[in-house]
C-alpha cells in the first residue's frame, strides 16, 4: 500500500513538473518587455558572461573567439595575421565604392550624412526599423543603382567601410520605443529557442558552451558578436568571398545547426540583431573583425 | 624529405639545437585556417622553415643580402598551409654552422577539399607595408595571388596546373636586401616579409615576385618620415 502511495506521489510529481513546464511558456506575455526588464536583461546576460570569462573585460568581448582564454593557443595566428590584415585590400575596394558617385551624381557617404553613428544602429525612425544594410539598400534604389543582397560580399564590404571610422565607438541602442522592443522579445525568443535537426538553440552553442571545444573550433561568446561584424574570416575565404554581414553569419550558423536559413534582412535576422545589439551595450565596434 | 631540402639549401645535414631561434607560431590551428609565423635568427645569412607532415616539407627559405650583413637581423614572416599536426623546423645558417629550432603545432579538425575558385579574376596586386620593429624595419608585402599546387579538382576531375609564386626579392635603392624562395605549401594571397636594418626616408623599397607559370610583378614604395 505504501509502496503505492508513494508511486501515486512521484507520478503526480511528474504531472505537475509537466504542468508547470506547459505554464511557463504561456507566462512570458506577449507585451514588450518594460525599458527596466531590458536593462535587467543586459546586466543578467553581461554579468553571465563576465563570471563565466573572469579575466576578460567587457570592452574584449569586439574580438569574439579571438579574445577567450580558452582561444590562447591559437591567438597567436591572429594576432600575427593583424600586422598586414588580409582584409586590407576589402576594405580599399569598400571604402572605394562608399566614396564612388551613383547614377544621380550622389554617393552612399552622401546618404549617410545625418544618420546616426553606426553603433546606435538598428534604430526606430518614421514608423520603421533602420538596419544600416536596409538604408545602404535604400540609398541605393533612390540613386538609381541596383540594390544589394545583405549576405553578399559587395554588401559587408560597404557596411565595413561606414563602420570602420566608428570603431571603439560603444554600442548604444535606442530601446524606449515600443516597436524596437517587440523586435526585442522577438529577437530573445528567436535566440532561445531550439530550432533544426540538430535541435540547438543559439543560446546551446554560444551561451551555455561558450569556449568550449566543438570538434576543431571554439564557440564564441553570444556576449560582443555583433561588435565586429563585417569580419573577413577564413573559412569564407576558402569558399571565395571572405568578408561577410552579421546575417550571413546567422545563415550559416542555421545552417550548421540543420535549419533552413532564412534570407538576409528577413524581419527574425534583424529582430536577432536588434536582440544582440541591446545585449551588447557599452562594447565598443571594431570593425572589420577577423574570425576563423 | 627534410634531408634533401637541406643539402640543396644549406649544402650539409649536419645541424646543431640552436636556442637563439626564436619562433613564433600558434600552438594549436584547425585545418581549414592558414598558419601565420614568424621565425628570427640573429645574424643569420640562410633561413629555412619546413612542417615535417607536409608531402613536401618545404615552406619558405631566405637569403639576407651581404650589404645587411653587419647588423643583420634574420626574421622572415609568411603565412603556410598545413596538412596535420607536426613540427615546424626551423633552420638557420650563420657562420658556417646550420642551428635548429622546431615548434609542435597541433591542428584540429579534418581536411576539407575546397573547390578552387581559379585563377579568374584574380588581380595580382602587390602591397608593401612596412612597420618599426626592435631591430629595423619589418617590411612585408601582400600579394594577391592564387598560390595552387598541381592537382585535380575535388569536383569536376579536371587537371589544374600548377600556379605558385617561387621567388620574392626585396631591394632598397636598387639594391639586394634578401630573397625569398616559396614553396607551394604557402597560402593563398602570401604576406610575406623580412627584417631590414638601415632604411632612411626617402629610400625606395621594391618588391618583385615571379611565379612558376613565367608571370611576374612588383610594388615599390618610398620611405617616409620616420
Amino acid at each position: 500500500m505504501r509502496h503505492l502511495a508513494r508511486k501515486f506521489i512521484t507520478v503526480a510529481r511528474f504531472i505537475g513538473l509537466f504542468l508547470s513546464g506547459m505554464i511557463a511558456p504561456i507566462a512570458i506575455a506577449d507585451s514588450p518587455p518594460s525599458v527596466a526588464q531590458i536593462q535587467q536583461d543586459i546586466r543578467q546576460f553581461q554579468q553571465f558572461f563576465l563570471a563565466r570569462f573572469a579575466d576578460l573585460p567587457l570592452s574584449a568581448y569586439n574580438d569574439g573567439v579571438n579574445g577567450l582564454p580558452q582561444y590562447a593557443q591559437r591567438r597567436l595566428n591572429w594576432q600575427l595575421l593583424m600586422e598586414f590584415p588580409p582584409f586590407e585590400s576589402a576594405m580599399q575596394r569598400g571604402n572605394a565604392r562608399w566614396q564612388a558617385p551613383l547614377p544621380s551624381a550622389r554617393s552612399l557617404a552622401d546618404c549617410f550624412v545625418g544618420n546616426p553613428p553606426p553603433s546606435a544602429y538598428p534604430y526606430f525612425f518614421a514608423g520603421k526599423v533602420h538596419t544600416i544594410v536596409g538604408d545602404i539598400n535604400a540609398c541605393l534604389i533612390t540613386n538609381g543603382a541596383e540594390a544589394l543582397d545583405g549576405a553578399s560580399g559587395d554588401m559587408a564590404r560597404l557596411v565595413a567601410a561606414y563602420k570602420a571610422p566608428w570603431s571603439g565607438e560603444r554600442i548604444d541602442i535606442d530601446y524606449r520605443s515600443e516597436q524596437m522592443r517587440q523586435l526585442y522579445q522577438q529577437g530573445r525568443q528567436y535566440f532561445w529557442a531550439k530550432r533544426g535537426q540538430m535541435n540547438l538553440s543559439c543560446a546551446n552553442c554560444h551561451v551555455h558552451n561558450a569556449g568550449n571545444q566543438l570538434r576543431g573550433d571554439i564557440l564564441s561568446a553570444a556576449l560582443g558578436q555583433t561588435s565586429g561584424f563585417p569580419v573577413y574570416s577564413t573559412a569564407w575565404w576558402l569558399q571565395g568571398e571572405p568578408m561577410g554581414t552579421v546575417h550571413r553569419r546567422y545563415q550559416a550558423c542555421n545552417a550548421l545547426a540543420q535549419a533552413a536559413p532564412l534570407p538576409a534582412q528577413s524581419k527574425p535576422y534583424i529582430a536577432l540583431e536588434i536582440y544582440q545589439g541591446i545585449l551588447n551595450s557599452g562594447i565598443p565596434i571594431k570593425t572589420p573583425g577577423y574570425r576563423q | 624529405m627534410i634531408e634533401q631540402v637541406l643539402a640543396f639549401y644549406f649544402d650539409t645535414i649536419e645541424t646543431a639545437d640552436d636556442a637563439s631561434i626564436v619562433i613564433t607560431a600558434p600552438l594549436s590551428t584547425a585545418h581549414k585556417q592558414l598558419l601565420a609565423f614568424k621565425v628570427e635568427a640573429p645574424g643569420a645569412e640562410k633561413i629555412a622553415v619546413l612542417f615535417d607532415q607536409n608531402p613536401q616539407p618545404l615552406i619558405m627559405t631566405m637569403t639576407m643580402a651581404i650589404n645587411q650583413a653587419p647588423n643583420n637581423h634574420g626574421l622572415m614572416v609568411g603565412r603556410a598551409r598545413l596538412s596535420g599536426s607536426g613540427n615546424l623546423h626551423c633552420y638557420a645558417l650563420r657562420n658556417g654552422v646550420v642551428g635548429h629550432a622546431a615548434l609542435k603545432i597541433a591542428v584540429a579538425g579534418h581536411w576539407q577539399k575546397q573547390p578552387s575558385a581559379g585563377n579568374a579574376g584574380v588581380s595580382y596586386q602587390t602591397t608593401i607595408k612596412v612597420i618599426k620593429a626592435a631591430h629595423g624595419y619589418q617590411v612585408m608585402c601582400e600579394i594577391l595571388h592564387p598560390m595552387q599546387a598541381a592537382r585535380i579538382h575535388p569536383l569536376t576531375g579536371q587537371k589544374i596546373n600548377a600556379n605558385y609564386i617561387t621567388q620574392v626579392t626585396f631591394k632598397v635603392n636598387h639594391n639586394l636586401a634578401g630573397e625569398l624562395l616559396l614553396g607551394k605549401y604557402v597560402a593563398k594571397n602570401p604576406v610575406v616579409g623580412i627584417n631590414i636594418a638601415a632604411l632612411r626616408q626617402g629610400d625606395e623599397i621594391i618588391v618583385q615576385w615571379q611565379d612558376i607559370s613565367g608571370r611576374s610583378g612588383r610594388a615599390s614604395q618610398i620611405m617616409g618620415a620616420t
